[in-house]
């Protein structure tokens, strides 16, 4: 009794301890999540000490650009000051002189602020002499303006003659103008354009520089065209843009919907929907240039806005000279104004020092004013002129199009019907059967008929309840249990069981075979459904066929339309604009 | 005549993705002259020619 007691005791004593240990368990797992909360929020605490030195280092860097940035502008204006100080006084006298005659009225002053020491002080500043020749001309001094002239054209033939040529316009000298623009074009690089000439096209388009000017220009872009036709990179670069322009006509979207069981039973449907769609794109082709040829010429007040824009942005851009310290000074302006955000900075760089270097070829401008003038920025006139030098390559595009669809068109057209899909029956599985439409509709049908019967009439009678195969194992059990059923219990005895079996064994087998009659007569039933909706099917695919002949024949011989449209394009962009007979000016005078 | 300072910044806020390539964006407000698109009278009969082309003087018209 004692030992139990003993044993009593130290259970207890057991027990205690781990309760005890228990609860310093539960201690230590306080202890522990206490410790995790502190973790936490030293990480937190830690996270936002980083963020915030981030953002520290960041206003750090960025206060060290905007010093940066401030030095050298100071640097950068000194510099400009003082190798180009004198440019910035040729630039206000040009806007001066600009004003004058825009007004109509050039002041004696004015005549007198444009000295020769002006091209003497700015000894390759273009401007200068032009504001000399100017000058010159207001004052009636023929021989110091060609002096002039030729040292202007000496230091850039190309803003010479565009400043000669737009400020003769303004002032009704038009075929001055027009020579100045021969020298304009003469001094251009065909490979390397820039926007101004795209405005000048434009201008000229519109008729702003009168019937001489476009026959001019024909002329010089025809020459231009030759040469850059002789580089084989840029022509297939063109015809490659013309081809895709072709393509973007091709919509084979809703043929599917047209044809559908065209589409669902010939295997040959994705060439004759694409031959279809390609032969339809003749009349869309037509709707688009049509509308281009008859699109009425766009107000001229937007032309001489831009060429007024052309005349200011020529007295007040920077020489070549000047520009990359004037680049770096908008550079280092745009970071202060950006608080020292370098990213930001770049994204503001002006446009207009930005975009200098933005040049493009001829044959892209043509092909870009053609194909997308919205999206370069011309309007349908000038659009109409570059369709006329691009109708080469429409052609070409055109044809090589409408032979690659035609050369798509499938030899010959057949059907195909699944059959087992279109029965739906378990275990029927005939093969598809495939007809050409090379063959007789009648024929085509026999053929399908013929096909449905080879194979329904076998699998049909294997449907069939076979008596024969069935009632062999029957008979040979009841003979079975007849013979032990009456040596066991009796010949009576097993020749009722006997009777009894065959009985419930017969009416068993009577019901299999009125279920398989049922199920034969359910499968001939949906088989002769289904032959029925394939026949429906495949003179509906015949009649679709039909059909589709008559829409590609009809929409395919309209090519020839195309083709003469596309004649027509060679001289669109020459008719008469409201430009040819407006003389800047008299209007407002009158 | 008072000569104002040249805009320099002509399009500084313009967009280079904005603009189609073949327009000159130039806003309105910064723009040198008033498109008053005026003659200016008593201008000479011939005009300054490119270099090598005959000064061609034209009876005056009156």
């Amino acid at each position: 009794m004692s030992d139990v007691n003993q044993l009593r005791g130290q259970l207890r004593s057991i027990e205690n301890q781990i309760f005890n240990l228990r609860q310093n368990i539960l201690k230590v797992d306080d202890t522990v999540g206490a410790i995790e909360q502190q973790q936490q929020a030293t990480r937190n605490d830690l996270v936002e000490l980083r963020l915030a030195f981030a953002r520290f280092a960041q206003q750090a860097e960025r206060t060290a650009n905007v010093h940066r940035a401030e030095t050298a502008i100071g640097a950068l204006k000194n510099d400009i000051e003082h190798q180009f100080g004198h440019h910035k006084v040729v630039r206000r006298t040009a806007v001066g002189m600009l004003q004058s005659f825009d007004v109509g009225l050039v002041s004696e002053d004015t005549v007198q602020a444009v000295g020769e020491q002006l091209m003497i002080q700015t000894p390759r500043y273009w401007l200068a002499p032009v504001l000399v020749a100017l000058a010159a001309w207001v004052g009636d001094d023929p021989d110091l303006c060609v002096r002039a002239v030729e040292e202007a054209y000496r230091r850039s033939p190309e803003r010479t003659s565009l400043l000669m040529t737009l400020i003769l316009r303004r002032q009704g000298r038009r075929a001055s103008a027009v020579r100045w623009l021969r020298h304009y074009l003469d001094a251009q690089d065909p490979a390397a354009l820039n926007r101004e000439f795209a405005l000048i096209l434009e201008a000229i388009a519109h008729g702003a520089f009168g019937p001489d000017a476009l026959t001019l220009t024909r002329e010089r872009l025809e020459s231009w065209r030759r040469t850059l036709l002789a580089d084989e990179a840029s022509t297939h670069a063109q015809l490659n843009r013309w081809r895709r322009e072709m393509e973007t006509f091709v919509r084979p979207e809703g043929l599917r919907e047209d044809f559908p069981r065209l589409g669902a039973s010939s295997p040959q449907w994705p060439q004759l929907e694409r031959a279809l769609a390609g032969a339809e794109a003749h009349q869309s082709i037509i709707d688009r240039y049509v509308a281009v040829l008859n699109t009425p010429p766009s107000p001229t007040d937007r032309i001489e806005d831009a060429i007024d824009d052309l005349l200011d942005m020529l007295v007040e851009e920077y020489d070549p000279e000047e520009l990359p310290l004037r680049r770096e000074l908008a550079a280092k302006e745009a970071i202060v104004a950006a608080d020292g955000d370098l990213e930001e900075a770049a994204r503001s760089t002006p446009f207009q020092l930005a975009a200098l270097k933005d040049v493009r070829d001829y044959l892209t401008i043509q092909t870009d004013s053609a194909l997308d003038p919205d999206g370069i920025g011309v309007s349908p006139q000038t659009q109409r002129l570059a369709l006329a030098f691009c109708h080469d390559w429409l052609s070409d595009a055109h044809s090589a199009f409408t032979r690659d669809y035609r050369l798509g068109l499938p030899s010959t057209v057949t059907v195909t019907l699944d059959l087992r899909e279109r029965a739906d029956v378990t275990g029927f599985k005939p093969p598809p059967w495939t007809g050409s439409f090379e063959r007789p509709l009648d024929a085509l049908e026999r053929s399908l008929t013929s096909h449905w019967t080879r194979h329904t009439e076998p699998f049909l009678a294997g449907l069939a309840f076979d008596w024969r195969k069935r009632i062999i194992a029957p008979i040979v059990v009841l003979l079975l249990v007849a013979v032990f059923g009456s040596a066991v219990a009796g010949l009576a005895v097993g020749l009722v069981i006997t009777v009894g079996g065959g009985v419930a064994w017969g009416l068993l087998l009577r019901a299999q075979a009125d279920s398989a009659a049922e199920k034969q007569n359910a499968a001939r039933a949906r088989l002769a459904a289904a032959r029925k909706r394939s026949l429906v099917e495949l003179r509906a695919a015949g009649a679709e066929l039909t059909d589709w002949t008559t829409r590609f024949t009809d929409a395919d011989s309209r090519e020839s339309n195309v083709r003469a449209l596309i004649a027509d394009l060679a001289t669109a962009g020459a008719p008469g604009s409201p430009h040819e007979r407006r003389v800047p000016g008299r209007a407002e005078e009158a | 005549m008072e000569m104002p300072e040249p805009a320099t910044d002509l399009v500084a806020d313009a967009p280079a993705s904005g603009v189609p390539w073949a327009r000159q964006p130039i806003a309105a407000a910064k723009r040198s002259t008033s498109r008053a698109r005026r003659m200016v009278e008593n201008l000479p009969d011939w005009e300054p020619m490119p270099p090598g082309e005959l000064v061609v003087r034209r009876p005056r018209r009156y």
